[in-house]
């Protein structure tokens, strides 16, 4: 029995000695697992892993993951950071085509942007790439088509008539007047807010606008001149409320427009995969 | 004595995969964070203008609509618009800004355009309705 209870022992500690021998945080290991999370989209563990293993030993190829890890993750302002750092590494072209993105993505200017980078490819994926993106930050900027003539040597045929058509919206915007929704909700309380396309809004302020002055005009007839101060006193609130209102709402209607255009424009941009060539953006993997 | 010796060496070897729970699922929100604060009986106020408008909403906080109940579907309340758009603007673009939203509570219609908060009411802060001319940080 004692020789029994041994053999167990003698089995276990060689098991014991072995988990504690084999590293699992070796830098190698930590790679090769933040690829294996990067693969499968798991990019906040995966930029933590690819940081851990960077800050002990300084690596470029690193840090253009943990860049794309940001991107992926729509983190824009700290993937540029990194991207920017490369910029002169041997991921330079990449680096900077992706810096250029970033700041395409935040709305920035690019004009600016490629002051601060060289924008000389060598590679052609990348020349066509950043001629798509410098094309679209025009598109954004609300440059007229006539201004576009590259258009349909860039992009797929396919998709040229939808760029013209975002080309067309961006730099005529239907907007709506703050100016004139105010005039017209001074002349028929209401009008401003259903010019703005909110027309419950507008339909209620009729109402009460007009019922009140209907109650302080019946009032002051029926000589209840009290009375007909107080109604006349709430008209005069709801109908100069109400054309404040119907500026304001066309200024809103205007900025949801441009917003929801250049939402419309990003993921449509976003769907193509343009400006950035899969293989760079480690999609191979 | 041999089975306490099992478990301690059973325990270690226990303890030894234990690794595993830094990579255990975190609970990740995706709602977004919204300042949500109560509303504030204090009558503290910077100049007595404004202690006169706490008062009178604290006053009616207290006597009508607490009583009355929790009826307003915006966030803030109309009161609580009223108090806040004064102080991001002045009394004059203040009142106008609630006469808009008072008319606006009236809406039977549709309000459709509206974010909706975690308590399920309807967002509509008073920096969304200030003048860009007359603010300048607004967009």
């Amino acid at each position: 029995m004692r020789t029994f209870y041994f053999l167990i022992l003698l089995s276990l500690f060689p098991i014991l000695l072995l988990s504690q021998e084999s590293e699992l945080f070796t830098p190698e290991k930590r790679k090769a697992f933040a690829d294996y999370l990067f693969c499968e989209k798991d990019y906040l563990r995966a930029s933590e892993e690819y940081e851990a293993i960077n800050s002990a030993a300084k690596n470029d190829s690193l840090s253009y993951y943990i860049g794309l890890c940001f991107l992926k993750m729509n983190d824009y302002e700290r993937a540029k950071d990194h991207f920017f750092l490369l910029r002169n590494s041997f991921l330079g072209e990449e680096s900077r085509l992706l810096f250029l993105k970033t700041s395409f993505m935040l709305n920035k200017n690019i004009d600016v942007k490629t002051d601060s980078v060289s924008i000389q490819f060598v590679n052609k994926d990348l020349e066509t790439s950043f001629r798509r993106l410098e094309l679209a930050a025009q598109i954004k900027a609300g440059m007229s088509q006539t201004n576009l003539f590259s258009l349909s040597n860039d992009f797929e045929e396919s998709d040229t008539q939808i760029l013209k058509s975002f080309a067309e919206n961006f730099s005529h915007p239907q907007r709506k007047s703050p100016l004139a929704a105010a005039l017209f909700s001074a002349i028929i309380p209401g009008a401003g807010k259903i010019y703005t396309k909110n027309y419950g809004d507008g339909i209620t302020s009729f109402i009460v606008t007009g019922l009140f002055a209907f109650l302080a005009y019946d009032n002051f007839q029926a000589n209840h001149n009290t009375r007909g101060w107080i109604f006349a006193g709430l008209t005069a609130f709801f109908y100069s409320g109400n054309v404040y209102g119907s500026y304001i709402s066309a200024r809103n209607y205007n900025l949801e427009r441009e917003e929801k255009l250049k939402n419309e424009f990003d993921s449509y941009l976003n769907s193509k995969n343009y400006f950035v060539p899969k293989e760079i953006e480690g999609s191979y993997k | 004595m041999k089975i306490l010796w099992l478990i301690l060496v059973f325990s270690f070897s226990l303890f030894a995969q234990t690794d595993w729970q830094r990579w255990q699922k975190s609970e990740i929100s995706y709602s977004e964070k919204i300042d949500d604060p109560e509303r504030s009986y204090s009558l503290r106020a910077d100049d007595p203008f404004e202690f006169l408008l706490k008062t009178a909403a604290v006053t009616y906080w207290f006597f009508i609509s607490d009583v009355d109940g929790d009826n307003c579907p915006f966030d803030p309340s109309c009161s609580s618009f009223f108090l806040e758009s004064v102080k991001a603007s002045n009394i004059i673009e203040g009142t106008l800004m609630f006469a808009d939203r008072f008319t606006r509570d009236f809406n039977v219609f549709n309000r459709s355009d509206y974010r909706v908060t975690p308590k399920g009411r309807l967002a509509d802060p008073p920096e969304k309705y200030l003048i860009p001319i007359v603010h300048p940080k607004v967009k």
